[in-house]
């Protein structure tokens, strides 16, 4: 695992990593960030803390989530709010993980509802020791209905004022401000961002979202008391919201950004960087299967990028972005065709009624039920590739004009 | 001990549902003789309808419980699971159709549009002859079944109990009359019932195979010799026999490995195969095979019985064993086992089984019914109909012998036939 060094620079702070946990659950008390590091986590973002006077009144269940195919997680949704922990009682924590971490990367999440405590949260914390500050403009639910969270983030000129606030008040340490995911543009709000002064971004935050419903009680899922409330959903059905998000805002605004989004695995880390972000952050993942994580994570992303010839994950921050183009720049001469490995073939036929009644029926059988590509009437669509249980079994090759 | 299948719990049960592919004309349901749509009824399973679940299974086979639990499924359904191409896998549906019918159980009915003046006998209560009954049912036709045994046939008699637990077999067979299928146990027909064809307008025989075949040596007819079916069935009765500390079977095939198994569950020290042909050569299925040596049953093989000899009082004592080599292919495309000259020995025994395969047992059931017999089956025409018209026959006794599964699935067909034939004749008659 030598001569590759994971570290990575953001908004001028050093990570030993690219992986940092995210402001959420696994943060929210100096005990839980001082494992998380042991444990090797290049960073951490506190869970978001407020000024003493700020009600945070939790509500239980707050949890639920979504399985798929029988296993967890293929989403969860919370209607968690900020930390009840307020910002005094932080300082000591935050002294004491700087202390004892001085290396790792110690980020301090806030909110307010005014001017006044948004600026005497960034002198308070700044002088307790954090190396940079993330603001919460985006939690969907609970902070709205008062003025905050992602009430700021929806609004092009709250975002900016907010965020120019902030970076007035921070002295010493860069500032990033996290987006929502719930607005018709992503990389305008951002741009309000980079218009503020402001160091960077960090997107996204929760999808604002309604898990289920019980079908036998008619109540909203979490159910706290019978009813239930919009939450924010998280895991890795957001992946690819989330990457969207990322590589609009890299490919429009020129702003250092912080990842975040149903992150679970190196493989998302790396599609993640290639999108244009300089680190990711990780929550859902964590409080799925706990720190360990990140030895999985180290790992594959060192493998990855020595067999692949670079030596930093710097190397290949962005690189995907020139390949992110408009619908209308796509090839019209690109054609392939889908061509089905038949040795490798188990015979489900999923393929064939795929492309029967959701394609060009285009797949034949024989009699032993094994199917195979009329070329003459694939148009290439990739769907049986896609419903295909067996990797790598159905292929998109390029089609050879005569 | 050989264990009974336990049935699946829920997570498990959810966790197994959900690797099923529910692939398009899914071979499972291809190679289910009585075609249960399984992965309909496992997608039910996951999506928590479980009485859709169980009435998927219930509509193609009256003994859902039965055939989860004796299904030779490696052979059937989980043989053609696509996910067990090359080392992987099959889905374990048998495990989950037990999971459905012990665990959600709905109440069937039938119900009858238009009922009709028909009437049907059946000869022979077992899963073929009431899986047609049902059938007939269904079509509004009214059914008598006799049988000169026990209601369940086979299922019930010789199944040891261990792979087959009697109320399961009970259970179904108490739905089936709730449902209006009238049974007539421990009826002779011939002795008891005379003309039988004026009494029905079609007649289904579906005695299977009750007789057992034997060797013709001497010293057969010895206290202590057993015929396999005879033997099994007193034991699942449970009457004591005293069985002694040595027990050899005589014979390859799964009766032969159930009577070893039951032995050794009833504690007999030593229990030993002796089969003509070799391991290669036995019919008995995989599982069953492995469940005798797992039981501790020994083996011999390429020797058969030639004589028994006897104690002073009568009693059998010990085996003398003929020694045989492998010939050519036979019509079976098996290899013939031919005797080796003098060369004999003896292994003592206190108990003889003799599993050697069943027979046709046809002439104390219906007297006054000839019909064509062709190698020791019932000759029948591709729509179940022998050589007397209005008489049909299905299960064992014209297959030669094959599973629970195929007889219900013959005993359905057959049914379904005996309604064409019926609405055929009537529209013949009626000069319609």
């Amino acid at each position: 695992m030598s001569n590759i060094d994971l570290s990575v620079e953001f908004c001028g702070v050093r990570f030993l990593n690219p992986f940092i946990l995210a402001a959420a659950p696994p943060t929210d008390n100096g005990e839980m960030i001082m494992r998380g590091f042991e444990a090797g986590w290049g960073g951490a973002v506190c869970k978001t803390m407020a000024v003493e006077k700020e009600p945070v009144e939790l509500v239980y269940p707050m949890i639920s989530g979504i399985h798929f195919n029988g296993k967890p997680l293929m989403g969860m949704e919370n209607i968690d709010l900020i930390s009840e922990h307020k910002v005094n009682e932080w300082i000591p924590w935050i002294r004491e993980i700087k202390r004892n971490f001085p290396n790792n990367v110690l980020i301090a999440s806030i909110m307010a509802s005014s001017k006044e405590d948004w600026q005497e949260l960034v002198r308070r914390l700044e002088e307790a020791g954090v190396d940079m500050i993330e603001c919460s403009f985006s939690c969907p639910h609970g902070m709205p209905e008062r003025g905050m969270g992602a009430t700021i983030g929806q609004s092009y000129e709250l975002t900016k004022r907010t965020a120019a606030w902030v970076k007035e008040a921070a002295k010493r340490v860069p500032v990033i401000i996290k987006l929502t995911p719930n607005v018709t543009d992503i990389a305008y709000i951002a741009e309000a961002v980079k218009e503020s002064g402001a160091d960077g971004v960090c997107a996204i935050n929760t999808v604002k979202a309604l898990l289920g419903i019980d079908i036998n009680t008619f109540a909203p899922i979490p159910t706290v008391d019978g009813k239930g409330t919009f939450g924010g959903y998280s895991g890795p059905a957001i992946k690819p919201i989330a990457l969207k998000c990322v590589a609009e805002i890299a490919q429009k605004v020129d702003i250092p950004i912080s990842a975040v989004g149903g992150i679970s695995n190196w493989q998302d880390a790396v599609e993640f960087l290639l999108a244009g972000a300089q680190n990711v952050q990780i929550c859902t993942a964590v409080m799925q299967y706990g720190f360990r994580i990140i030895d999985d994570l180290k790992d594959g992303l060192t493998n990855y990028l020595k067999e692949k010839g670079f030596s930093s994950p710097k190397d290949i921050i962005g690189r995907a972005l020139p390949n992110i183009v408009a619908h209308q720049q796509l090839s019209r001469q690109w054609k392939v065709v889908s061509k089905i490995n038949q040795d490798s073939c188990i015979k489900c036929d999923l393929c064939f009624i795929a492309c029967r009644d959701g394609g060009h029926q285009a797949i034949e059988r024989n009699e032993e039920r094994l199917p195979s590509v009329d070329e003459e009437k694939c148009a290439g669509c990739g769907l049986c590739q896609a419903i295909c249980p067996v990797p790598a079994t159905i292929l998109l090759v390029p089609k050879i004009h005569s | 001990m050989i264990q009974t299948v336990t049935c699946l719990t829920f997570p498990l049960a959810l966790q197994e549902a959900y690797r099923c592919l529910y692939c398009y004309d899914p071979p499972c349901m291809q190679a289910c003789p009585v075609h249960i749509n399984i992965p309909r009824f496992i997608k039910a399973i996951t999506t928590g309808d479980f009485k859709s679940a169980y009435y998927l299974i219930r509509k193609s086979n009256p003994f859902p419980n039965t055939c989860a639990l004796v299904c030779p499924v490696e052979k059937l359904c989980e043989g053609n699971c696509v996910l067990g191409t090359g080392a992987g896998k099959p889905v374990s549906i048998a495990k989950l159709q037990q999971f459905v019918v012990e665990k959600y159980k709905y109440p069937w009915e039938i119900n009858v549009t238009a009922p009709k003046t028909y009437k049907v006998g059946i000869i022979g209560a077992g899963p073929a002859g009431l899986a047609a009954s049902e059938r007939l049912l269904e079509a509004g036709i009214r059914v008598s079944v006799f049988d000169a045994k026990v209601e369940g046939g086979m299922m019930k008699l010789t199944i040891p109990a261990f792979r087959l637990p009697v109320n399961v077999v009970e259970e179904e067979i108490k739905e089936l009359k709730t449902l209006g299928v009238s049974i007539n146990s421990g009826v002779y027909i011939g002795e008891d019932i005379e003309k039988l064809l004026d009494s029905f307008d079609a007649l289904l025989i579906t005695v299977g195979l009750s007789g057992s075949r034997k060797l013709g040596i001497e010293g057969e007819e010895a206290k202590g010799v057993f015929v396999a079916e005879e033997f099994l069935a007193r034991i699942k009765k449970g009457e004591r026999l005293q069985l002694g500390d040595t027990v050899v079977v005589v014979g390859g095939g799964n009766t032969a490995m159930d009577s070893a198994c039951v032995s050794k569950e009833l504690g007999v020290r030593r229990v030993t195969v002796i089969y003509r042909r070799t391991w290669n050569e036995m019919p008995a299925w995989e599982r069953e095979r492995i469940e005798a040596i797992k039981a501790g049953v020994e083996f011999i093989f390429l020797a058969s019985p030639k004589k028994f000899i006897l104690d002073r009082k009568g009693k059998l004592k010990e085996i003398l064993c003929q020694e045989y080599t492998l010939g050519e292919n036979d019509s079976s495309g098996r290899r013939r086992p031919e005797p080796l000259e003098g060369k004999e020995f003896c292994i003592s025994a206190t108990t003889c089984v003799l599993a050697l395969g069943q027979v046709l047992e046809f002439k104390p059931y219906f007297g006054d019914l000839y019909v064509n017999i062709e190698r020791g089956v019932i000759k029948v025409d591709e729509q179940f109909m022998t050589s007397i018209p209005g008489v049909f026959a299905a299960g064992d006794a014209v297959n030669g012998g094959r599973t629970v599964v195929e007889a219900i699935a013959e005993g359905q067909k057959a049914g379904d036939f005996i309604i064409k034939y019926l609405e055929s004749k009537k529209g013949g008659a009626s000069g319609e």
